[in-house]
């Protein structure tokens, strides 16, 4: 897939693989607007579908440590 | 027989991206989470809804178990930061939290409406700006002498715990204060970092900020000042411009359900 990262400048002087990933999933399980809360589904009645993010985080984080550096991104750079 | 055919539209949810308050041209060859289908542009209440049409049995029914599969989480997390940041390049959005689905426009429409007042404050504060993460390392000096052998497994991995272990509390020092002042002064606003990467070794502080886009120079001669005062003991990484996702309203949905 083309780089996500192609618009994250990362001017950084440590060069770290894995830091673009683990920012996008700050990012995008952590923030975020509209909706913050458990799992909703609902199949009748209210039908927004949301799940809370929270509880998967600490084992998102445990395995990312354990993760190969291969298995992620290659970053553009700007 | 095509009426005993299922209407199509049974079969999926609409996958948010976030919202702006224009229409814009997306760059050719943006695709939503699931890879395939197009990002539309839906009028809700004034405002418009970045979505994409995914299957709801991969996306909305099967969510939770998805959620648990790292690759899976790596591909959609990155692309829903992919279709974020290219709508941001053109103007102000209200980035979503991934995984935020709605079963049809209207629905979506009615959560616009109930949070429409949120929505609009929190475009007047991301006005003419973008976030930026900024992280201080510590500079590991290389040891003298090679590590002593491990004598048994298990002092191994008591050796890989205490690598691997964040510390309760970041310690800051004067110097890294100074520089937080710094960042400080030239963002319209700063949010706490985040917490998966956190975790990464040698981390001491970290912070997102809100910085007018004309003010990216400051944040840049910062940088310089800094990683050349610190050059052998601390390192700085920066990262963005990301769509402003520390600096949105999270709100609370409400008890609707639970988990």
């Amino acid at each position: 897939m083309p780089s996500v990262a192609s618009k994250i400048l990362l001017s950084a002087e440590v060069a770290r693989d894995e830091a673009s990933l683990l920012d996008i999933f700050d990012h995008v399980l952590n923030k975020g607007v509209i909706i913050h809360g458990n799992l909703i589904i609902s199949l009748a009645g209210v039908d927004l579908i949301y799940l809370g993010l929270d509880a998967i985080l600490t084992s998102v984080e445990t395995a990312l440590q354990h993760m190969p550096v291969r298995a992620l991104p290659t970053r553009a750079k700007q | 027989m095509a009426s005993h055919v299922k209407p199509k539209a049974n079969a999926s949810a609409l996958y948010l991206y976030g919202v702006t308050q224009k229409k814009v041209a997306l760059a050719a060859g943006v695709v939503g989470v699931d890879s395939t289908t197009s990002i539309e542009p839906l009028e809700c209440e004034g405002l418009v809804c970045w979505i994409s049409r995914v299957d709801k049995g991969a996306f909305a029914d099967n969510l939770a178990s998805k959620l648990e599969n790292l690759d899976w989480l790596t591909e959609t997390s990155m692309r829903h930061q992919q279709v974020a940041s290219a709508i941001a390049e053109h103007t102000e959005i209200l980035p979503a939290r991934l995984g935020t689905l709605f079963l049809s426009a209207s629905s979506l429409e009615a959560d616009v409406r109930k949070n429409k007042r949120v929505l609009e404050a929190d475009f007047a504060r991301v006005k003419d700006s973008e976030e930026w993460g900024v992280k201080v390392f510590a500079v590991t000096a290389k040891p003298e002498s090679p590590p002593e052998p491990m004598k048994s497994g298990r002092e191994y991995l008591k050796a890989k715990a205490a690598m691997l272990q964040r510390p309760a509390v970041r310690e800051t020092d004067s110097e890294v204060e100074k520089f937080a002042k710094a960042l400080r002064r030239i963002a319209v606003r700063t949010a706490a970092g985040g917490q998966i990467s956190g975790a990464q070794r040698g981390l001491k502080w970290q912070i997102s900020l809100l910085l007018k886009r004309g003010d990216r120079k400051k944040l840049e001669s910062l940088l310089q000042k800094f990683s050349e005062e610190w050059a052998e003991v601390r390192k700085i990484e920066i990262t963005g411009p990301w769509p402003p996702y520390s600096f949105v309203t999270r709100a609370h949905a409400g008890p609707r359900g639970n988990g």
